[in-house]
């Protein structure tokens, strides 16, 4: 059993990393950077054993991934291109007046899904003439609440 | 190797492959449907996503771009019992991911299959040339009769194109001899046309010139009358002048005769006072 020395640390650090390049899932280079980070604790202490070495692997790993997802992660979409919400927000206005069991119409300014004037419905009564915004999309149908 | 060690490389390895299972990273223009337990969970969002691996399961991959349907080519029956070949493309988009998954075993097939029957009875409705001239209509129609079905397997129907409709080659046939022949009755319709116009217009040119005809006749009566009551006129009661003239002519035509080429047999009547006065036929 050979222990490992810093550089076998930083030199497998590095190379985790470029396996993320090869492999985008975006978990590999938090062992990479693990591994680096273990490598600079070896180089300050070399008198860790390898089974600290691990847990300080593991450990630094689980926790900048455990970080990452805490602090820096947005969750704001860059683009709604392609997604199944894609139209979902869009503000129209009401062509024909609608009411619960009641269906109107509802004209875009910029075709949305392929057709500027849709059937929608509501669950108020909306009058002819008011601005609306698309809640959800059923099928060719779109549900719309009073946009203020 | 000590104990310790073991335990923690089989710690490391555990954690590996849970993180790798649970970071997910979806890719734009997709959205995958979770199940937690057998049971939908959620729906994960382009981007970095997390799931507990050992509970969840990514059941479905769904794509959210808009998908281009073939719809492959069948023969239809219109109202006149003619057969024609017609095929379409829809353009179709997953706006509810969970009901595509859950609602229908595969969308897209189910689509196909909707657009193929439909197509088949709003055609079978149309006269033949109607269904040839009216892709418009058919549709509209269409995508009516589709998006019903579509909002339980949750896709919204963009568009659907007839991309051909051709009647079958006998079809066809009939129809350009049936094109051909309008094109030889017309050109038949239209020399017989000219022929009764030029006739017409043959007609009333002769009618034209017979009445011109006429009118020069009456025209020249009504002279020669003119001058026949101008010469009366002058000529008065007394006779003598135009038995002289008479006289004269009388000489001359028998003048006439005597140099003319043929029988030289020249009756003259003997007393020639007398036969001028003869000619007046005056008792």
């Amino acid at each position: 059993m050979i222990a490992p020395v810093w550089w076998h640390w930083i030199v497998l650090g590095i190379v985790l990393m470029l396996v993320e390049l090869a492999v985008p899932a975006f978990f590999v280079i938090w062992f990479g950077l693990g591994a680096l980070l273990v490598g600079l604790g070896l180089l300050l202490m070399p008198a860790l054993s390898v089974t600290a070495q691990v847990v300080l692997w593991t450990g630094a790993s689980v926790a900048m991934t455990v970080l990452w997802f805490r602090v820096f992660r947005s969750d704001r979409p860059s683009t709604r291109s392609g997604n199944s919400a894609s139209a979902i927000g869009e503000i129209g206005l009401v062509t024909t007046a609608v009411a619960p069991f009641q269906p109107g119409q509802v004209r875009f300014q910029k075709p949305v899904l392929g057709a500027e004037q849709w059937q929608c419905r509501a669950d108020e009564p909306i009058a002819a003439g008011d601005r609306v915004r698309v809640v959800s999309i059923e099928g060719n149908y779109v549900q719309v609440q009073k946009a203020h | 190797m000590s104990d310790a060690l073991i335990v923690m490389i089989a710690v490391l390895i555990f954690v590996i492959i849970t993180i790798a299972k649970g970071v997910r990273l979806v890719p734009q223009g997709q959205e995958w449907v979770v199940e937690r337990l057998g049971k939908y969970h959620a729906t994960l969002l382009p981007g970095l996503n997390i799931v507990i691996p050992y509970l969840d399961n990514i059941a479905y991959k769904l794509i959210t771009k808009d998908i281009i349907l073939d719809v492959q080519e069948q023969e239809v029956i219109t109202l006149d019992n003619a057969v024609i070949r017609a095929n379409a493309v829809a353009f179709v988009k997953v706006t509810d991911p969970v009901k595509a998954a859950y609602g229908v075993t595969d969308f897209a097939e189910a689509i196909r299959n909707l657009i193929m029957t439909t197509l088949r009875s709003i055609i079978g409705e149309m006269e033949l040339d109607q269904a040839l001239s009216s892709r418009d209509k058919i549709k509209a129609r269409l995508r009516e009769s589709i998006a019903d079905e579509a909002i339980d397997w949750g896709l919204t129907v963009k568009s659907v194109e007839i991309q051909d409709i051709n009647p079958s080659p006998s079809m066809q046939a009939a129809m350009e001899m049936q094109a051909a022949a309008e094109r030889e009755r017309k050109a038949m319709v239209t020399k017989a046309e000219g022929l009764k116009q030029s006739a017409v217009l043959e007609a009333e040119a002769r009618l034209e010139s017979a009445k011109r005809d006429a009118s020069a006749q009456v025209m020249l009566a009504e002279a020669s009358a003119e001058s026949i009551r101008r010469v009366a006129a002058a000529v008065g009661d007394n006779t003598a002048p135009v038995q002289y003239v008479l006289g004269e002519k009388y000489v001359s035509a028998l003048q006439d005769l005597g140099a003319s080429d043929n029988s030289k047999i020249v009756v003259l009547p003997a007393d020639l006072q007398e036969a001028v006065r003869g000619l007046f036929a005056k008792r």
